[in-house]
């Protein structure tokens, strides 16, 4: 098992409980052998380059990996493909289970993939009904534009006749499909949507986040996990593929530039929660980057004139970053039950 | 079932999947189901025969009950198959009466029910960790010295790989090696396979997790060098045609864009073992392999039922290599009836050289024997030379009697003090302290050397001096009134007392502290005619004795350098 993030709990600002821990959530990956999951798993959350997936073993091993960053805390869990999720004694996780992913190669004739994906969801909900569906339609950097949208067309009504044969017609409600491939952003942003359905606090976090855009006259806002490059909310407005990409790249140039100009003799990165970055577009815009924590950043695209103001994004993110804070305080105390003082956890921002 | 071993793969197309299985079958019965005369071959190695193939009328044999055939439950390919399910490879040891069968599907539904759950459990659930405590940088780095094997094999496995032991009461326990091995049609370039031992007894694979951790070890790196030095051939053909591709060059790789690469990797997973290590024989050689790490177990672990404190020869006896046995006719059901044969030929011999040779001839013999001195026998009989032999055994230990009941040739005293030999062989002149005894069996045939003619043909220089126990087993062997379970108890106990003498002679000799070798024979009760008797009896002695000795008297000695010391600390 190998984690990713940080271990250390006192390094968050906002730390995570031992009780939260047995109530992780877990994110099941599986999918026929071949299909791609070991790829997903090492590309988000391992950082590997996407030609060098072609070098991956098969997986012969129930691969669990726990990722954990200040919202995002979650276990992944891959079965081998050649593998029945279901035949070993495996109840206990699909009660733990948040989410149950099917991969699919879309290159590849799925008509078996979606038989076993039918079978497989429909033994998932009877043991918890509470599981959310996620199909990803994988390798589709291999279709021409049309044939996605087809494909996509083709294995909803095939799913929902097969679950409507079995009388479970209602599954289908939970069950999203997204178009994935590993060589640009949509993996990246098919796992935010999935880590989304995962976070409670998620209406909250985007209440803040419009609140932030209106009186800052921002056009878009992310909340990023930094390292995953997932975004774990966004604003109300519809997101659009072009600006999450942006994004993402200025995630990538930030922590490229701080690891070569910024790194101090001690071989400690620069870039931490003090970090922040504006970059100036010449389409009249600005993007800018602040970190919340070690973690989490907000990266927000407004218009130039806009920007002129700085003090009050300055002033409106410190309003939010206190809201968070608030967010997080309110979720501990419902976990430890005990109303306490949090003058070292607010004193670490000051 | 003790043990048995298998091979597992985790198969591209199937999953995880029972290769090969190597168990053992035992006989419980007492049945012979080899025939008498067939080859017991107590030392030669079993060869493994592969049925079905060699002799499709004659079934084989093998020891324990009809076997039942279990059908195959699962879906296989090429890279999952071994021999598929009609033939399998038998040995047969001999010794301990059991058939080494190796197959692709288990002969027991027990057993590849185990051997399966176990296979799915090593390839998919299970992770070896010993690589982190031995990567941890402190004191303790150093101190295990196949750390440096152990990195080795580091480099070449992937990170969860190795040994481990697993197991519940329900399923069995297994010891599992997990290892990989370079294929260049594989994904990844490797595959994944695991070595199982699996058994109901968890202290028996504890109990020898060393010995299992270095056979499976010795499999996998075999298995290893040849899947190597085929994936070096290949790669090499690879390259002549385009550029090669290794594993080392994935990073850079990356680099270029993602359809030139796919293009090149054709994979085919489907290929054998036998294909992957470039070796048609893969599975005879497995066989061996698993074969021999059951039966090394078996012979090392075997058990011995004492009644009480065994005495020097029982000791000796389980020393013994199996040749002695059977020479010293040791090895027969009935050896009571034999020993009561040979006191009864005995008591011939003693009674046939008072009175037909000169005065002190018996007297002669004894003294000769007890004190180490060859007998020779020539004699136109070999049967009854071979008797005449095997009731001077009876006059002393177990250890003492090197006997050759028949041979050609002359052999020298410190060979056999025993011989047995044709009539007129040649006895070199020079040969020290012989004695020659003719034995004619004058038409006599069977076991008795009643009637026998006895001449004493070369005597060796002769002391009046007698050590005490030759009048002792002059008087018993001559006493009319002494039967022969009598003289049976007697005669064990005379030795057994002059053994435990010798056995006090040996300690004292060996102690740090020199004593006397006359202040010792009189520790010991003994006269100093007897010397020769207590010297040439401690060979009688067994080896664990001795070196329990040794253990003690070292023991013993390290504890008296170190008290001194500690005298003077306290004094300081």
């Amino acid at each position: 098992m190998s984690s990713y993030g940080d271990d250390e709990i006192d390094d968050y600002a906002y730390g995570l409980d031992e009780a939260e821990r047995a109530a992780r959530p877990i994110v099941i990956l599986t999918g026929l052998k071949r299909s791609g999951k070991t790829s997903i798993r090492k590309v988000v959350f391992q950082k590997m380059s996407p030609n060098e997936t072609l070098f991956e073993e098969s997986t012969a091993r129930v691969t669990q990996d726990t990722v954990r960053s200040s919202f995002i805390n979650f276990e992944t869990v891959e079965f081998p493909g050649q593998l029945s999720p279901f035949d070993a004694n495996t109840e206990d996780m699909f009660r733990r289970c948040g989410a149950l992913l099917f991969i699919i190669d879309a290159q590849d004739d799925y008509t078996e993939a979606q038989k076993t994906m039918a079978q497989y969801f429909a033994q998932a909900y009877q043991i918890n009904q509470n599981i959310k569906f996620e199909v990803f339609i994988h390798k589709v950097d291999g279709l021409p534009e049309e044939s996605k949208l087809d494909t996509n067309f083709e294995l909803f009504h095939k799913m929902k006749e097969d679950l409507s044969e079995q009388g479970l017609d209602k599954i289908m409600n939970t069950v999203s499909f997204h178009l994935t491939s590993i060589y640009d952003h949509s993996i990246f942003e098919a796992f935010s949507k999935v880590v989304q359905k995962l976070i409670k606090q998620l209406p909250t976090l985007e209440r803040l986040l419009d609140i932030f855009n209106q009186s800052s006259n921002v056009e878009k806002s992310f909340l990023f996990d930094v390292v995953s490059k997932i975004y774990i909310a966004t604003d109300s407005s519809p997101v659009e593929m072009a600006t999450y990409e942006l994004c993402c790249d200025m995630i990538d140039v930030t922590i490229d530039i701080s690891a070569i100009y910024g790194s101090k003799n001690d071989g400690t990165s620069a870039f931490d929660e003090k970090s922040y970055a504006e970059i100036r577009l010449q389409t009249e815009q600005v993007l800018v980057l602040r970190q919340l924590s070690k973690h989490l950043a907000l990266v927000c695209i407004l218009r130039s004139e806009n920007y002129e103001k700085k003090g009050l994004i300055e002033h409106n993110f410190n309003i939010f970053k206190m809201g968070i804070e608030k967010v997080f305080r309110v979720r501990k105390q419902m976990n430890s039950g005990i109303p306490h003082s949090n003058s070292s956890q607010v004193g670490s921002y000051q | 079932m003790q043990a048995a071993i298998a091979l597992c793969h985790f198969c591209e197309t199937h999953g995880p999947r029972v290769v090969i299985t190597c168990q053992p079958i035992r006989d419980a019965s007492n049945s012979q189901i080899f025939p008498e005369n067939s080859d017991r071959g107590l030392h030669s190695p079993c060869e493994p025969s592969t049925s079905g193939a060699t002799s499709p009328t004659e079934p084989p044999k093998y020891y324990g009950d009809n076997l039942t055939v279990v059908e195959d439950p699962d879906a296989r390919c090429d890279a999952c198959t071994s021999l598929g399910t009609t033939s399998y490879l038998l040995s047969n040891d001999h010794l301990t009466r059991t058939s080494y069968i190796s197959s692709q599907v288990a002969f027991s539904e027990i057993v590849l029910d185990r051997i399966r759950t176990s296979c799915l459990r090593s390839l998919s659930y299970e992770i070896s960790i010993p690589q982190l405590s031995l990567t941890q940088k402190g004191p303790l780095k150093d101190v295990n010295a196949s750390s440096s094997k152990t990195s080795n094999d580091q480099n070449e496995d992937g990170k969860d790989d190795g040994n481990i032991f697993y197991g519940d009461s329900e399923h069995g326990y297994t010891f599992a090696l997990t290892f990989r091995i370079p294929d260049t049609k594989a994904r990844g370039l490797q595959r994944l396979y695991s070595l199982l031992v699996v058994s109901n007894d968890p202290t028996f694979l504890l109990n020898s997790h060393d010995f299992f951790l270095q056979a499976l070890r010795s499999i996998k790196d075999k298995l290893r060098s040849l899947a190597m030095e085929t994936f070096r051939r290949e790669n090499q053909q690879m390259r002549e045609a385009e550029e090669p591709l290794r594993p080392e060059n994935a990073s850079r790789i990356s680099r270029l864009p993602p359809n030139l690469i796919s293009r090149r990797i054709s994979l085919d997973t489907k290929r054998t073992l036998q294909t992957i290590t470039g070796d048609e024989e893969i599975w005879i050689r497995l066989h061996r392999h698993m074969m021999w790490t059951l039966r090394a177990q078996t012979m090392r672990i075997g058990d011995v039922i004492l009644e009480g404190v065994p005495t020097q020869d029982m000791l000796v006896m389980m020393e013994m290599d199996e040749t002695e046995i059977e020479e010293l006719d040791l090895d027969s059901p009935n050896s009571h009836n034999l020993t009561l044969l040979q006191l009864h030929n005995l008591k011939t011999i003693a009674t046939t050289l008072l009175v037909d040779g000169c005065g002190d001839d018996l007297e002669m013999l004894l003294k000769h024997i007890v004190t180490g001195g060859q007998v020779v026998i020539e004699s136109d009989s070999q049967p009854l030379c071979r008797q005449f032999l095997l009731s001077l055994t009876n006059l002393l230990p177990l250890g003492c009697a090197k006997m050759c009941g028949w041979s050609d040739v002359y052999q020298h005293r410190f060979m056999v003090n025993l011989l047995g030999c044709p009539l007129n062989t040649d006895i070199p002149l020079d040969a020290e302290e012989c004695l020659v005894i003719r034995l004619l069996s004058n038409g006599c045939d069977g076991l008795l050397l009643d009637g026998t003619n006895m001449e004493i043909r070369r005597r060796p220089q002769f002391a009046a001096l007698m050590p005490k126990i030759v009048p002792r087993f002059k008087q018993l062997l001559l006493d009319p009134e002494i039967v022969d379970t009598i003289l049976e108890t007697t005669l064990r106990s005379t030795r057994e007392k002059w053994l435990a003498k010798a056995k006090q002679f040996y300690q004292l000799q060996r102690q740090s502290t020199k004593i006397g070798f006359d202040k010792a024979t009189q520790l010991v009760r003994a006269t100093p005619h007897d010397k020769m008797v207590l010297i040439f009896w401690q060979a009688g002695l067994s080896r664990a004795f001795k070196e329990h000795v040794h253990e003690i008297i070292r023991e013993q000695d390290l504890l008296n350098q170190k008290t001194p010391q500690n005298g003077q600390s306290t004094a300081c």
